[in-house]
């Protein structure tokens, strides 16, 4: 019976219904049937938004969004270029290293692939790269995005299960790091193999121009992350001053940007935060369900009842969470899962905090997988590529996301050392 | 007949709230930050205000993106479908999200009620009067569907949708 429902809100989704409606149709659909009170429905929305951590994720997202039309994405790529563009395979490590730094600035990964996207795929599409690689670069690039702070996900993990924002996004460095260079190396042997241009070495000259020209855009992540390990900063407040200084310096010191186009910068913010809060509200009312039902206890015996061994239990939650992640949206896996999961995780001695960042790592590749890859949408969209194309050359960096994921799956000290040593265990 | 402006507000009503809102709360979050470091003495306002305006912006904004059909949905499937079945499935799918509008209009209303007596933590307003985002907005939301089905009963539901929305 119970069952049921999860077929009808999987059929609901798959024919196209949002997911937030889905989830809310599902569950008073359950509270109809089994007669149950309804009266708490609103306040169970209400709480899963009424969080001031969580008001981390509407600021971030603007900073997003003034970061890329400010200007301050293309002097981070310009001052990328000059950096590393005549390494073999040029133009590709220009990628990984801009959307390492503007990482440092946004915290999702879909507003990176948007940004750095539109600029990159479009030169290396010029210098002659393949456009399928160059699209399937930039897509797995900007998972880095969330991993490195700010993140959104990991600030979403935090709230749900009360663990300190300031140390879940610590702990995402190192596997951000992990990703670039898993990147940069398979680029590197590409490259080599099928003789993709190199620009060429930037003189001092270059180099002094456009670290001038950047340099205030690349203060912007060491204010946020020197903000939240001083402590001088809440990551809320962390996401607003980033907001006034990235507006500060496109309006009055780049003037890339004009306050005409303020309003519009707000309304998408404020639509894209809308569209992820009602997907966060109408959770947590299938949430409650779940533990209501007793969910978590019986999938934590059926998982138990495979083995008791915290490497086979985490490798059947990698499984589990890489298949959802290929058919829905990676959101909605975290907050239906992460309640479900949690207690068994917990009670097999593995940190919230480790356990965070390989939910978040698979979200990230669930947004590079076909077929409903969001990450793969935007860069079709923005580098002007086919879907088709894009589904066939993202193998590759699939595979490398999964072995930096199974690294820092089992060797926790990667994830933990930084918020352990800078934070407190 | 009806002028510009109107049409303006009417279409884009609950996205300008959204946005308002939106600047509200960095404002005030900033204006935390400044009387906390530099006056060193924080307004105590703040933290709630800007809670509570973030459920407001959710709920009118998750309005608004019904109309423009920003809502993240998997779609794939649905594009295949013939056009006769397509239209019915999204006929389908409206339902239900009435289905679910409904409830939260009516027992978001109830709730307004209970919560009417309790206040605030620090500026002491009643419960009730933050609750009434949920009625407020749920009736919104209905007319945006129904609107919307209107539309998708004329063009067969060939409505586009945009992509680029959601975190990750």
């Amino acid at each position: 019976m119970k069952s049921l429902y999860l077929i009808c809100w999987g059929a609901l989704m798959l024919l196209g219904m949002p997911i937030a409606f889905s989830l809310g149709a599902i569950c008073f659909a359950f509270f109809w049937i089994d007669g149950s009170a309804m009266t708490s429905v609103p306040q169970r929305m209400f709480a899963a938004l009424d969080s001031f951590p969580l008001l981390a994720v509407p600021t971030f997202i603007l900073a997003g969004e003034v970061m890329n039309s400010g200007g301050l994405t293309k002097r981070i790529v310009d001052f990328s270029r000059v950096l590393v563009g005549h390494i073999a395979g040029g133009l590709a490590h220009v990628t990984v290293l801009a959307n390492v730094i503007v990482s440092g600035i946004s915290g999702s990964a879909l507003a990176e692939a948007a940004g750095v996207g539109s600029v990159m795929i479009e030169a290396m599409k010029k210098q002659g790269f393949g456009a399928g690689f160059a699209g399937a670069l930039n897509a797995a690039a900007s998972t880095i995005g969330p991993l490195i702070p700010p993140s959104i996900p990991l600030v979403i993990y935090a709230v749900m299960t009360s663990q300190s924002a300031g140390k879940m996004l610590l702990a995402g460095f190192a596997p951000g790091f992990l990703v670039a260079i898993a990147l940069m190396v398979y680029a590197y042997f590409v490259s080599k193999k099928r003789g993709y241009p190199v620009s060429e070495r930037a003189t001092w000259s270059d180099l002094w121009r456009s670290t001038r020209s950047a340099f205030l855009a690349l203060m912007t992540p060491v204010i946020i992350i020197w903000g939240i390990v001083g402590g001088v900063f809440t990551p809320t407040e962390a996401a607003a001053a980033t907001v006034v200084y990235a507006l500060v310096v496109s309006l009055l010191v780049y003037k890339d940007m004009h306050w005409r186009d303020l309003p519009g910068i707000f309304r998408r913010a404020a639509k894209t935060t809308a569209v992820v809060g009602f997907i966060i509200a109408t959770a947590n009312l299938v949430s409650y369900l779940l533990t209501r039902e007793r969910v978590p206890q019986m999938l934590s015996e059926a998982l138990l009842s495979v083995s008791n061994e915290p490497w086979v239990i985490l490798l059947l939650i990698n499984v589990l969470l890489l298949v959802l992640g290929c058919f829905m949206e990676g959101l909605a896996i975290m907050l239906l899962t992460v309640p479900v999961l949690l207690p068994l995780v917990t009670q097999l001695g593995i940190d919230p905090v480790h356990f965070g960042v390989i939910v978040v790592m698979n979200l990230m590749i669930g947004l590079i997988t076909p077929p409903f890859g969001m990450a793969l949408f935007v860069v079709a969209k923005v580098g002007d590529i086919s879907f088709r194309e894009l589904a066939t050359t993202i193998w590759p960096f699939v595979v490398a996301l999964i072995v930096v994921l199974m690294i820092c799956t089992y060797w926790p000290w990667i994830v933990m050392v930084l918020p352990n040593t800078l934070l407190g265990p | 007949m009806t002028p510009p402006w109107l049409r303006h507000l009417l279409d884009n009503f609950e996205d300008e709230v959204a946005s308002v809102l939106l600047a509200a709360i960095t404002v005030i979050l900033v204006l935390q930050i400044c009387t906390r470091y530099f006056l060193g003495d924080p307004l105590s306002w703040t933290e709630e205000v800007s809670r509570h305006l973030f459920v407001w912006l959710v709920f009118f904004g998750a309005s608004g993106a019904i109309r423009d059909r920003s809502h993240i949905a998997v779609d794939v499937v649905n594009t295949l479908l013939p056009a006769r079945i397509r239209r019915i499935v999204m006929l389908g799918s409206n339902v239900l999200v009435l289905f679910f509008l409904i409830n939260v209009l009516y027992w978001g209303a109830r709730a307004v009620g209970r919560m009417w007596g309790l206040s605030t933590a620090t500026l002491e307003i009643p419960f009730g009067l933050v609750y009434t985002v949920f009625p407020i907005t749920a009736t919104l939301m209905i007319i945006r569907t129904l609107v919307q089905m209107r539309e998708d009963l004329v063009t067969g539901g060939t409505g586009e949708r945009q992509v680029s929305t959601g975190i990750g």
